[in-house]
């Protein structure tokens, strides 16, 4: 057996040694020049092979647990060494040495720090490596192992630093960085479960360990604010699209408290340098990207909830599914994924998280929404972010078409309506087509239908009645199908080649269905204006034959074309046929007229 | 001419030297629109599809790919649309030593596109210019590095960070870059030299992660068109863009540039990628439209860029250039994989059509009422 002195000589050996390759791998390595990017990580890969021999010897004579774990942190190294400089396998080697090695000692606190890490670094080996199940394996047993290790956690077990294992005398202080490792690690794994899942396309596993790792980097008080609200917010995304409702506002309700707490530290901050300014701009340019996402969680629940009222109309549901949101939700066994350390609830109670029903209700999430769409404007105005901001006013529309939805009074629907096409008119005619065209598209269509939508709701009400209807209300359906023909016409004339100023031969397949569909729309719309006139009345006959024609001549030239509008191109196909007839008769009217008159004079 | 998508070509260049005194082997082919890449060893091959694959391995031979080859093919179409007053915008990528610089500039006697874009340019102006129709060019030269523009043709304020703006009536543009005025190429080649001498020097040691810097330089094509007879005077902006991408072989290997392009499913290690791990989760559509969320920009100057240049009127062009040899297969993986990805960026701003099925009903009836209107004329 060796003598305690001799012992003593070995071990402030292999402190100096493990102090060195610290350094080496810390400090020296980022300054290694281009030509020799792992000069220092070779050079503590030396160190570290002269340690393990001696640490080898020392474990083959005295099986102490001390000698085995600094061993481990030697393998552990070697193996982190080599990852890093590109020889996987014998990092892989390295790494398994290690971990096998301490495996039996795994829950002792001298041991666990070191398999953790080796643990997750296999993970991340085998990652790279382009496995993500055999990733997910050494993930999960990292996982187990400090569920484990926490179980049984009493104030002494505290897990060990690796310099711990190293330090032959007492600290002076505590070092700060190697508090809590073992919780670091922890959050990292969860981390990279979070990514194999993933890569394994387990999307709502993958989701609850990002809220895992939200939430940890709260509770560790270890996060920059505007980041973790922004990545809240962006989760809560994921959530809506699942309709997890509740777990998406909450996410909101987080990421708007942890804003507006920094924004009261910042506030209590005094500076007006840059970084100060800096800090400030940050913080209004992601809370205005919270504030969408608020408003883009308004109208998913609206839209949701329409669809969900349509769809029972049309099954005729007996039982009205009722408030609960959890026979829907897709989020499966993760469903409770709340940060318990956050007190939320006065902002959560601002909007609801289950689905609308009546009009009252939609109201108020309108409402709500709206006003989170006008905070994200302030930021994002037109003439600095052009593109967002046509967006934000996009959202505005869809907003009071949700709306629309839940309103019965039909005169207040057109009224609805009609917002939506002051605003998007608004913004249209700010826009310079040369630098926005796709954008100004966009408006025209969306403009094209809505005209057409209070056209609609006009021509259903005057159905209703018995009575003619006012000149007045003839002129009003007409200007709005006219609207609307114009504006789908500007989409169509977009689409028109800027030399030849042609129609292409063959339209984009992103165009495609739009398009035509704006052709089709069109050929109705010029059959919906009224007018005594019998020529006028021919000459919109026409045009709307015209309409109709061209989508069945497209279809024609185009086979691949025809599955987009298969429904669209029957009816146009009959209408080609048929309206040819009506016209005949009606020029023939035209004709029969026109001798009357001569008759007369 | 209006396109969503980004124009992709592949450029192979010819074995150096020091490749062919090792007696290096080929791993790359190319056949009409397809480049297939070789491993030694594993027998399989993979491939791939570019608008445009330039084969410059073998000057010999009858398909190779010359510097005007290159040029008629991408550079052309770019002029023609700037003259047109449309913008355009050339992405060019490829790691240290793969040709990208031969390729964007070239040498005295093989000039690249860059050098044959700016002749051309001066060519067709001082053809057409005339009392009525004069011409301007101004340039400028700007860095992105971790998100920050950096002016490179402004000694003073080069340090300071431009703001990225998107204008109604201007469209896109950086905040206060200056612009510069020239009349020929060695102009814009004299000012690419000093621009280039103050690019982030931090931006090319390997071992950084973060070293992504994109250098942009613009070229800005003012036509005026004036009236003789009233005085009235008409104005044509356009501007053609060159990105030079950050290839680094650890930026590739990390994904790290912009996270529509991100590398497969490499785990990042750091804590700081959280948001575009959380990012990417929420923006994979689960059947939905895009527009039914909104998943804010992470790395916003570069996806800003390429938003900009896509859709309208706009030609985006990519040029990923390659080595041929067989000890460079992983870098060469690594550049046709982004360029793949690549092809694949389009535009989102797409229509959203409002379902139509009430309308159809309708026109079905009329269809039926016109049936039986003319059965009983």
């Amino acid at each position: 057996m060796a003598t305690h002195s001799m012992n003593k000589e070995v071990l402030v050996d292999l402190q100096e040694k493990y102090d060195k390759v610290r350094k080496l791998l810390d400090e020296d390595s980022k300054r290694d020049p281009p030509s020799e990017p792992y000069k220092s990580k070779y050079a503590a890969s030396v160190i570290l092979t002269d340690m393990k021999s001696i640490l080898v010897k020392l474990v083959e004579d005295s099986d102490c647990l001390k000698f085995k774990a600094m061993l481990g942190v030697v393998s552990l190294n070697l193996g982190l060494v080599s990852v890093d400089t590109e020889e996987l396998s014998t990092g892989e080697e390295q790494l398994m040495n290690c971990v096998d090695s301490l495996c039996d000692d795994a829950l002792k606190p001298e041991i666990i720090l070191i398999l953790m890490t080796a643990l997750n670094q296999l993970g991340i080996l085998w990652s790279e490596r382009g496995d993500p199940q055999k990733s997910k394996e050494y993930l999960d047993r990292a996982e187990k192992l400090y569920e484990e290790f926490t179980a049984h956690l009493s104030s002494s077990t505290a897990a060990v630093p690796f310099h711990d294992l190293f330090r032959t005398s007492s600290p002076e202080m505590p070092q700060p960085d190697t508090e809590n490792m073992l919780e670091r690690l922890y959050t990292l794994t969860m981390y990279y479960l979070a990514q194999v899942h993933g890569s394994l396309n387990d999307h709502v596993k993958s989701a609850a360990y990002c809220h895992t790792t939200l939430k940890r980097q709260l509770e560790s008080k270890d996060f920059d604010p505007v980041d973790w609200a922004l990545n809240s917010a962006t989760l809560s995304q994921f959530f809506m699209e699942k309709n997890g409702f509740s777990q998406a506002r909450h996410h909101l309700a987080a990421a708007s408290y942890i804003l507006d707490q920094y924004e009261s530290d910042l506030n209590l901050q005094e500076g007006n340098d840059e970084t100060f300014e800096a800090k400030r701009e940050r913080l209004r340019h992601r809370s205005a990207d919270v504030a969408r996402c608020w408003a883009k969680y308004g109208l998913m629940l609206l839209s949701n909830s329409r669809e969900r009222l349509m769809s029972e109309e049309n099954e005729n549901e007996e039982e009205a599914s009722g408030t609960s949101n959890s026979n829907t939700e897709e989020l499966g066994d993760v469903k409770h994924l709340w940060f318990t350390s956050l007190e939320l609830s006065c902002y959560e109670d601002q909007i609801t998280d289950k689905h609308i029903l009546v009009y009252e209700d939609a109201r108020k999430v309108f409402v709500d929404a709206q006003k989170w769409l006008a905070k994200a404007k302030q930021y994002y105005t037109l003439d600095e972010h052009a593109s967002d901001c046509v967006q934000i006013v996009q959202d505005l529309s869809q907003l009071y078409k949700y709306l629309a939805f839940f309103e019965e009074d039909e005169k207040r629907q057109s009224r609805m309506h009609k917002r939506r096409v002051d605003h998007l008119e608004s913004v249209l005619k700010e826009l310079n087509p040369q630098y926005y065209l796709l954008v100004c598209r966009q408006l025209w269509y969306e403009l094209g239908e809505t005209y057409s939508d209070i056209l609609d709701i006009k021509l259903q009400r005057l159905q209703m009645t018995d009575e003619r209807p006012t000149p007045h209300a003839l002129w009003k359906v007409n200007h709005l199908a006219q609207q609307s023909i114009s504006n789908f016409s500007k989409f169509i004339e977009s689409l028109r080649d800027a030399s030849t100023k042609k129609m292409p031969a063959r339209l984009n397949e992103d165009v495609l269905r739009p398009a035509l569909i704006a052709y089709f729309r069109v050929g109705r719309l010029y059959s919906k204006i009224v007018t005594p006139d019998k020529v006028v009345q021919l000459q919109y006959l026409g045009k709307s034959l015209d309409a109709y024609q061209f989508l069945v001549d497209y279809c024609r030239n185009d086979e691949g074309a025809k599955k987009y509008v298969s429904v669209e191109l029957a009816v146009c196909e009959d209408m080609v046929k048929l309206l040819p007839l009506k016209l005949e008769k009606l020029k023939h009217e035209v004709q029969q007229e026109g001798q009357e008159w001569k008759h007369v004079s | 001419m209006a396109t969503d998508k980004i124009k992709v070509a592949v450029r192979v260049r010819p074995f150096n030297r020091r490749e062919l005194e090792l007696g290096t082997q080929c791993v790359v082919q190319m056949e009409a629109q397809q480049t297939i890449l070789h491993h030694l060893e594993r027998k399989q091959s993979k491939t791939f599809a570019f608008d445009h694959c330039f084969f410059s391995l073998e000057p010999t031979t009858e398909k190779f790919a010359s510097q005007e080859i290159v040029f008629d093919c991408l550079g052309r179409d770019i002029l023609d649309n700037a003259f047109q007053g449309y913008n355009a915008c050339i992405f060019a990528y490829g790691q240290t030593g793969s040709g990208k610089s031969y390729t964007m500039m070239g040498g005295q006697d093989n000039k690249g596109i860059i050098p044959r874009l700016c002749d051309s340019l001066f060519d067709l102006i001082a053809k057409q210019q005339s009392l009525e129709l004069t011409y301007k060019v101004e340039v400028s030269y700007m860095e992105i590095y971790n998100e920050k523009v950096h002016d490179l043709l402004d000694p003073k304020t080069n340090k300071q960070s431009l703001k990225v703006r998107e204008h109604n009536v201007l469209g896109p543009y950086v905040d206060g870059l200056s612009q510069l005025a020239v009349t020929s190429f060695q102009d814009i080649d004299n000012l690419m030299a000093e621009g280039n001498k103050s690019r982030t020097v931090a931006a090319t040691n390997m071992n950084s992660e973060s070293s992504r810097s994109h250098a942009v330089f613009s070229v800005v094509l003012t036509q005026t068109l004036t009236d003789t007879k009233s005085g009235v005077s008409g104005e044509k902006v356009s501007r053609m863009s060159l990105v030079d991408l950050a290839g680094s072989e650890r930026a590739v290997k990390t994904g790290a540039v912009g996270d529509r392009l991100k590398e497969g499913s490499n785990i990042n290690k750091s804590l700081t990628t959280l948001g575009l791990v959380i990012s990417k989760l929420a923006d994979q559509s689960s059947g939905g439209k895009n527009k039914d969320k909104f998943v804010p920009y992470r790395d916003s100057v570069l996806t800003w860029l390429l938003k900009d240049n896509l859709g309208g009127n706009s030609k985006t062009v990519m040029v990923a250039t390659i080595s041929p040899a067989a000890d460079n297969y992983e870098e060469t993986l690594s550049t046709l994989r982004y360029a793949d990805r690549a092809k694949r960026i389009v535009n989102h701003a797409v229509v959203n059509e409002d379902p139509n099925a009430r309308i159809i009903r309708e026109l079905r009836q009329e269809v039926e009422a016109l049936k039986e209107m003319l059965k009983n004329a």
